[in-house]
């Protein structure tokens, strides 16, 4: 950071490639769209070096780039449907694309698609992404116990539902 | 994100699940030619572009901080302070006429005279304003057209 407040050429190319794909994961995984995460990795970055000179980072980051993709990407959503404005509107973006019908990872699906939105939030933040249970708490703006309840809560629907059962077998 | 243990008080799941929901939302983009560079060369121009304007910012200031400073100074030098005045007396020129020594001719400075005179009291060969010589009746009537005198203002 000292070396981006510095205008260090090569710290925002740093910066930048350290936490480019993940930030493009995390934007397609909101938008469903590559186009839309493209735009969003752009925007985000932007965003984030736009406040240099004199920026202080105060939590991971990690931390400050999740709500920035995150709310990039609901207004790159929004955009998108008023542009298809008439048509059918497409699958919930945070869901999971179905894929391999009769497979484990389409019953997996099935089940995360019923998961409440702030419950599969967490699993994934959790165990895809792999934050920390307070990086999760900063970056939602929420109490470690509440993302420690939603993430209970989550593996206890998918401890109980047949189709997911198997991963939780001895 | 980076990947970091887990807490011992948080759930632990299987690598099959683990990997199985990072499958579902793998996502490998192809990125366009080009998309990077544009990123970066924005990230810097716009840093450059920030940089000077603060630096503009900071000048700015700095130069209104020096501007008040030296008016300060200004304001400091004219309007001498009490320690001043005593180390350098202004002496003040009495005129003529100006009995009560308040900076002005007035109907009161007659008065005086006029008082002294009836009383037989000493009185200052300065009050001779009309300069006969002596300190009379007439120093009383000039010093009272002095103090009606419009032509310097009406006092």
């Amino acid at each position: 950071m000292r070396a981006l407040n510095l205008g260090d050429s090569s710290a925002f190319d740093a910066v930048y490639y350290r936490y480019r794909d993940s930030a493009l994961r995390l934007a397609h995984r909101f938008t469903g769209n590559a186009d839309d995460a493209l735009d969003v990795v752009q925007e985000t970055f932007s965003y984030f070096f736009r406040k240099f000179p004199g920026f202080r980072l105060t939590a991971s980051m990690t931390t400050f780039l999740y709500p920035v993709v995150r709310n990039l990407s609901i207004a790159a959503r929004k955009k998108r449907r008023r542009l298809r404005l008439g048509e059918m509107a497409g699958p919930d973006p945070i869901a999971p694309p179905p894929r391999e019908p009769g497979s484990s990872r389409e019953d997996l699906g099935g089940v995360l698609a019923e998961l409440p939105d702030a419950q599969r939030e967490v699993l994934l933040m959790r165990f895809v992404d792999g934050m920390a249970l307070a990086e999760i708490a900063a970056a939602l703006s929420v109490p470690e116990g509440t993302v420690k309840s939603r993430l209970h809560n989550a593996l206890h629907t998918l401890r109980n539902d047949p189709a997911t059962q198997r991963y939780f077998a001895p | 994100m980076s990947t970091l243990p887990e807490q011992p008080d948080e759930p632990i799941i299987s690598d099959t699940l683990r990997q199985d929901l990072k499958d579902l939302y793998s996502f490998t983009a192809s990125i366009p030619a080009g998309f990077d560079d544009s990123v970066l060369r924005e990230a810097k121009s716009t840093f450059t572009q920030r940089r000077r304007f603060h630096s503009r910012v900071r000048w700015a200031i700095g130069g209104i901080s020096a501007a008040a400073a030296i008016m300060l100074v200004a304001l400091r030098l004219s309007s001498p302070s009490p320690d001043r005045i005593s180390e350098h007396p202004v002496v003040m020129a009495i005129k003529p006429g100006d009995v009560d020594r308040d900076g002005k001719v007035d109907i009161l400075d007659a008065f005086v005279v006029a008082r002294r005179l009836h009383a037989h009291a000493p009185i200052d060969k300065a009050w001779d304003v009309n300069g006969d010589g002596a300190v009379d009746q007439k120093d009383v009537d000039r010093i009272g057209t002095m103090a009606v005198d419009i032509s310097g203002g009406v006092r």
